[in-house]
């Protein structure tokens, strides 16, 4: 065996390195002349993760702004102003990525089906639809108004506990991403939406406990 | 020494002939060995080769058997023609932002862009139940709104099965429209559908082809924090 190995090496080995190389050659030749970017760049199909996850979490992502926004504009604590102020950034940049990723890959930014299908979730109720609950963790209508209303720190609380549950949801769904296809850019985001949003939910948790105890030692 | 040999009986010792005929038996068998491995190798290289040929020819056929990769054109949404059967398309649309009334075209209503009041129209899934001013609903199109406007005359069960499609949904709004001609009208900027049912199908057509879609000039903007009442 071992004479038979030294005997074929060489000579058994090049033929093999040739064709590697010229195959490699030659698949790079052709992703050349052919514009495509190899495997990864196919386009998600219509009922993806990738497809789903993207038009559900842009319109998750709307609402995360339009809170943050909200307290920015009427809440009091330098903490809950920060918080905000990165998550209303971080939030819109990510879902023009999202709408972004959707228009390439050819696909309308929204649909009449209903949402969370591609994460075999039961469709939202009527009811919940109508109060604006469209996905999970997702704010009503009412309580949107009452955070406009808010002033101070009925503002910063109403927000924190509104944004919790919010991200929570958020969680849930990036949760639901599978490599199944999924190109890396959206699984990636999906996997950062997860340890990112767990990270502020306790943040918020801890801002919410230290600022309803000073509330408690302002009034009581 | 290798384990081939080893494998070999031991030559015996003392018989020259013997030793001969044995020696030549192995030098056969070494000759027939290399033979073989010749054949394998000539034959692997084949296959390679082969096989090389079939991945070049899969590699090649699949991507000219791929539609032609102009993502723009896939999801079929061209914002300057029609995607809707049935829907008129409006070009060369004005967008600057003026504080008074604007001249809408009376021909086209509810007007399906141009100049606009600086404030939107918000359309996070609002239904209203009176006419808008139409230069903030304007601004809410611009935005990559689709407003439905109805007839006063429309059932109101048909009323109700709109608002069960608008309520609660980004980027959809509705008001009635007094004297509209047609039942029901969807709007987004530079495209306009009327159908004589809340149940066309074409309703939802619409919706998914224009709710943030291509043909919004200022994609990615608000339709919250704007005018909330009509």
């Amino acid at each position: 065996m071992t004479r038979r190995r030294q005997g074929r090496g060489p000579s058994a080995r090049l033929p093999v390195a040739a064709l590697a190389i010229a195959l490699l050659a030659g698949a790079l030749l052709l992703t050349r002349l052919s514009g495509t970017a190899p495997a990864d760049s196919g386009t998600p199909a219509e009922d993806s993760d990738a497809v789903g996850f993207s038009r559900d979490m842009a319109v998750h992502h709307q609402q995360a702004v339009e809170m943050s926004l909200s307290v920015l504009r009427h809440g009091t604590s330098p903490e809950v102003r920060t918080l905000a102020y990165d998550i209303a950034n971080t939030q819109a940049a990510q879902r023009g990525m999202m709408l972004g990723w959707l228009r390439l890959w050819g696909r309308t930014a929204t649909t009449s089906g209903p949402p969370m299908r591609w994460m075999d979730m039961p469709p939202t109720s009527a009811e919940d639809r109508r109060r604006g609950v469209l996905m999970p963790g997702m704010a009503s209508r009412a309580d949107l108004s009452a955070l406009a209303a808010a002033r101070g720190h009925r503002a910063d609380a109403l927000y924190l506990r509104l944004m919790i549950t919010h991200h929570r949801g958020g969680v849930h769904m990036a949760e639901a991403v599978t490599a199944d296809g999924t190109p890396q850019a959206v699984l990636r985001m999906a996997r950062e939406m997860v340890r990112s949003q767990r990270t502020e939910i306790d943040l918020m948790k801890d801002i919410a406990e230290r600022l309803g105890g000073a509330e408690h030692a302002r009034t009581g | 020494m290798s384990q081939d040999q080893r494998q070999h009986a031991p030559v015996p010792a003392g018989d020259d002939d013997a030793r001969r005929a044995r020696l030549d038996e192995l030098r056969r068998q070494d000759a027939l060995r290399a033979r073989r491995g010749r054949r394998l190798r000539t034959g692997a290289t084949a296959g390679g080769v082969l096989a090389a040929v079939a991945v070049v020819l899969g590699l090649v056929a699949s991507m000219h058997g791929r539609p032609a990769q102009d993502p723009d054109d896939a999801s079929g949404i061209d914002p300057d023609r029609v995607n809707v059967r049935g829907e008129r398309v409006y070009e060369d649309l004005e967008r600057d932002h003026v504080k008074g009334e604007v001249d809408y075209p009376a021909d086209v209503r509810p007007p399906v862009g141009g100049r606009h009041d600086p404030q939107w129209q918000n359309a996070n899934g609002d239904v209203y139940t009176r006419p808008l001013r139409e230069e903030n609903a304007v601004h809410s199109l611009e935005h990559g709104t689709v407003w439905v406007t109805y007839s006063t005359d429309l059932p109101q069960a048909e009323v109700e099965e709109l608002r069960a499609k608008v309520a609660g949904v980004p980027y959809r709004m509705m008001s009635p429209l007094p004297g509209q001609e047609s039942p029901v009208r969807l709007t987004a900027w530079g495209h306009q559908l009327s159908v004589d049912s809340a149940a066309d199908p074409r309703v939802d057509a619409f919706f998914d082809a224009y709710v943030q879609g291509p043909q919004a000039p200022e994609q990615g903007a608000p339709v919250t924090g704007g005018k909330a009442t009509p």
